[in-house]
């Protein structure tokens, strides 16, 4: 059996739970005291857990994985054996990496700046909008110009893969960033897509279509 | 410089093909949430419900009615009337609740609104073109209108009506270009072929396009 | 820096700056910085493990109550802190929650804790299943004695209720308003009938549209881990937070034209009701002009 150590509000741990309910796999989610315990950083689950002192943390009957997109990569290439998630082809694969990359960006910028918004972490606001901002124009540059090369999907083809998944739930949270999306009509389609496709689940903060 | 007229270029028709589709956008410094009814015609209404101010753009399409994601209050396309108080299912709904809606009509592929408090007595303007535009993008651009109105102006484009451009550019013969004043710090570029574009010719438009959008940022400091 | 505001009402009453607990590593020389009013304060304990608090280089007053700190930014004396007699009562599982930023009035947050018509949208398959929309009639009253606000005899149909419910049950809920940031709910215990689980909500003004809002449990829980609790209490108010950070005016209007009021508000327009009697002005929405 799986587990995964969650947390509620994070982003990051949501990207497993949404790829987890989509390739429908069981798992136990261990709920980790991140706020206001930031149980995380503690001695006991940097020792035994994550040395890294971050969620989410993955371990699948032993085999223990951090990161969020090195998990996504791990759970699309063990459960998914139709190949939708993470296609088997050089020029996809070379694009979803470049989108886990921009994954990393957003929670750079986004994700501090709701961290801070949320829970005082301290950041530099000034420098997180701008690159809130310099990542979603590049998510909104890309899906525009896809969508006239026949896709609505991050890297490309019919349906979305992990690279999706791993830029959605910053991109959707970015209010809570105090970034407008207003300005980035493809983005919030795309979004739309997200949320719209079968089996969606959603976290608190991204409005969930289904009630 | 084009002329303004009464009506703004909002949005692409396309964007609101996909059914459940609510964009939040803005025009001339008035939040909106766009949408199209089921019976696919386009509403543009202030994006904020008149029960407690929740934005209507996080809302859900019902149908004819838009749903708040607050309580759940609907109201019909048209003219904005809350047909539907879930917390109260069996009493009626007082009639003078209602969103404020703004005039939205849809011309050739473009959902144009006119963000006054009485409908325009002209329709929207006509784009320069006998069939309807094969839209490529809408751009950002963190800039007054002004400015990006001034920068076509300089590229050699030619105004074909309010708030529209025609021209040549990155190997596109017939372009068509709106600018929509959304807001006194940004613009949006909406960008339409008149005939079927050429795929090889994209990504160096949209090479420019992005160009046009950093040049002009960088001269505002934004 | 002065405080930004001179409303009697948060003036002369305790405000909340956090959990008591920040303090447990902050002598006089390494003090915890917080926000209240506008004002950025310095919050400390002696050797005797005492609060103590400072702004623009004064002391004020502090307590330490149900696990968090009060202060108190007045000149006059202030009154009593509100009541919470669960807090003490034995074998009662206290688990804070933790304080979460809020772009908003906070007075937004307190109206959106005492409204139950939300449930099926926002808190949908925990709190609220729609076709279960209805508000059925309750009570509310503004008690002689203390000046508090209660809201009784209210239910709703609730798939899961809280972190441990099984099953779909009629919830009971009794809602009390102690002060314009403070308010706590009263919920049917799965584990025992009879007794009511305590939520409290102490919402930490920073200024008129940015808050903290705190909440405390104070539960009758046997099996879940406090991490278990705590993951459905975010979950919940990461739910409502952009509904409330996507409302305009921000501050709350109590009169006016701009929001509609039914019989299924009933908290609300009590609530309203109450801050204007109050006269109240801090976080309070105001025409131009007005």
């Amino acid at each position: 059996m799986i587990r995964l150590y969650d947390y509620e509000l994070s982003g990051n741990c949501y990207k497993l739970r949404l790829l987890l309910h989509w390739l429908a796999v069981t798992y136990e989610r261990i709920a980790v005291d991140f706020h206001p315990g930031r149980a995380h950083k503690s001695a006991w689950f940097m020792q035994n857990i994550n040395p890294q002192g971050q969620l989410p943390v993955l371990d699948d009957d032993g085999f223990v994985l951090r990161d969020a997109q090195a998990c996504l990569v791990y759970l699309a290439s063990r459960y998914d054996p139709a190949g939708h998630w993470y296609p088997d082809d050089a020029q996809t694969r070379g694009r979803i990496q470049l989108w886990l990359a921009t994954a990393d960006d957003l929670t750079r910028g986004i994700s501090a700046a709701r961290l801070h918004y949320s829970f005082g972490y301290p950041a530099d606001i000034a420098a997180c909008e701008r690159q809130g901002h310099a990542t979603l124009r590049l998510l909104d540059d890309t899906l525009a110009e896809n969508h006239c090369h026949g896709t609505r999907w991050l890297a490309g083809g019919a349906a979305p893969s992990i690279a999706d998944i791993a830029c959605f739930p910053y991109a959707a949270l970015a209010g809570e960033a105090r970034l407008d999306l207003r300005r980035y009509p493809a983005l919030q389609a795309w979004i739309g897509a997200m949320r719209h496709r079968p089996g969606f689940i959603a976290m608190p903060g991204i409005i969930d279509p289904a009630l | 410089m084009t002329t303004r007229c009464d009506w703004f270029p909002a949005l692409p028709a396309q964007a609101l093909t996909v059914a459940n589709t609510v964009v939040a956008a803005s025009v001339c410094g008035q939040d909106l949430a766009l949408w199209r009814s089921a019976s696919g015609s386009v509403q543009a209404w202030e994006d904020r419900c008149p029960h407690r101010g929740v934005a209507l753009s996080l809302g859900r399409v019902l149908g004819d009615r838009l749903a708040c994601a607050y309580h759940g209050w609907e109201y019909a396309a048209g003219d904005g009337r809350c047909v539907a108080i879930p917390a109260m299912p069996h009493q009626p709904v007082p009639g003078k609740v209602c969103v404020k809606t703004f005039a939205a009509a849809e011309c050739q592929g473009m959902v144009w609104v006119a963000p006054a408090e009485n409908p325009p007595a002209v329709p929207p303007p006509v784009a320069a073109t006998d069939t309807t535009p094969h839209f490529l993008r809408s751009i950002a651009i963190a800039v007054p209108w002004a400015m990006v109105e001034a920068a076509l102006a300089a590229h050699d484009f030619t105004p074909a009506g309010p708030c529209q451009w025609r021209g040549a550019w990155a190997g596109h013969d017939r372009l068509l270009l709106w600018t929509l004043d959304a807001s006194a710090d940004w613009c949006l570029l909406h960008v339409a072929s008149a005939a079927p574009p050429p795929q090889a010719q994209l990504p160096g438009l949209f090479g420019a396009l992005r160009h046009l959008r950093e040049r002009l940022q960088i001269a505002a400091g934004t | 820096m002065p405080f930004c505001t001179a409303d009697p009402n948060l003036r002369n009453d305790w405000l909340t700056v956090g959990a008591a607990s920040q303090l447990r590593a902050a002598p006089a020389a390494h003090p915890v910085p917080a926000r209240l009013l506008g004002n950025d304060l310095l919050l400390w304990q002696n050797d005797a493990a005492a609060p103590h608090c400072s702004a623009d280089g004064r002391a004020l007053p502090i307590i330490s109550r149900y696990g968090y700190l009060w202060v108190h930014t007045g000149d006059g004396p202030a009154p009593a802190l509100f009541e919470l007699p669960e807090f003490a009562q034995p074998g009662r599982r206290i688990v804070d929650c933790g304080g979460i930023g809020v772009a908003t009035s906070g007075l937004r947050v307190v109206e959106n804790f005492l409204d139950m018509a939300h449930f099926p949208y926002v808190h949908t398959g925990t709190l609220g299943k729609v076709p279960h929309t209805e508000v059925a009639p309750y009570r509310t009253a503004v008690d002689a004695a203390s000046g508090e606000i209660w809201a009784t005899e209210c239910h709703f149909f609730q798939p899961r209720a809280s972190a441990s419910a099984g099953d779909g049950i009629d919830a009971h809920y009794r809602y009390r308003v102690m002060q314009p940031f403070t308010a706590a709910l009263y919920k049917t215990c799965p584990n025992r009938a009879g007794e009511w689980d305590v939520i409290g909500l102490f919402v930490q003004p920073l200024d008129d549209e940015q808050v903290i809002a705190h909440v405390l449990l104070v539960y009758d829980e046997d099996v879940l881990l406090d991490a278990e609790m705590i993951a459905f209490q975010h979950m919940i108010f990461g739910q409502d937070k952009p509904i409330l950070e996507s409302q305009r005016p921000r501050r709350l209007p109590l009169s006016g034209p701009l929001e509609a009021h039914m019989r299924c508000d009933l908290t609300s327009s009590t609530y309203r009701r109450w801050l204007r009697q109050r006269g109240v002005t801090f976080g309070v929405h105001r025409e131009p002009g007005a």
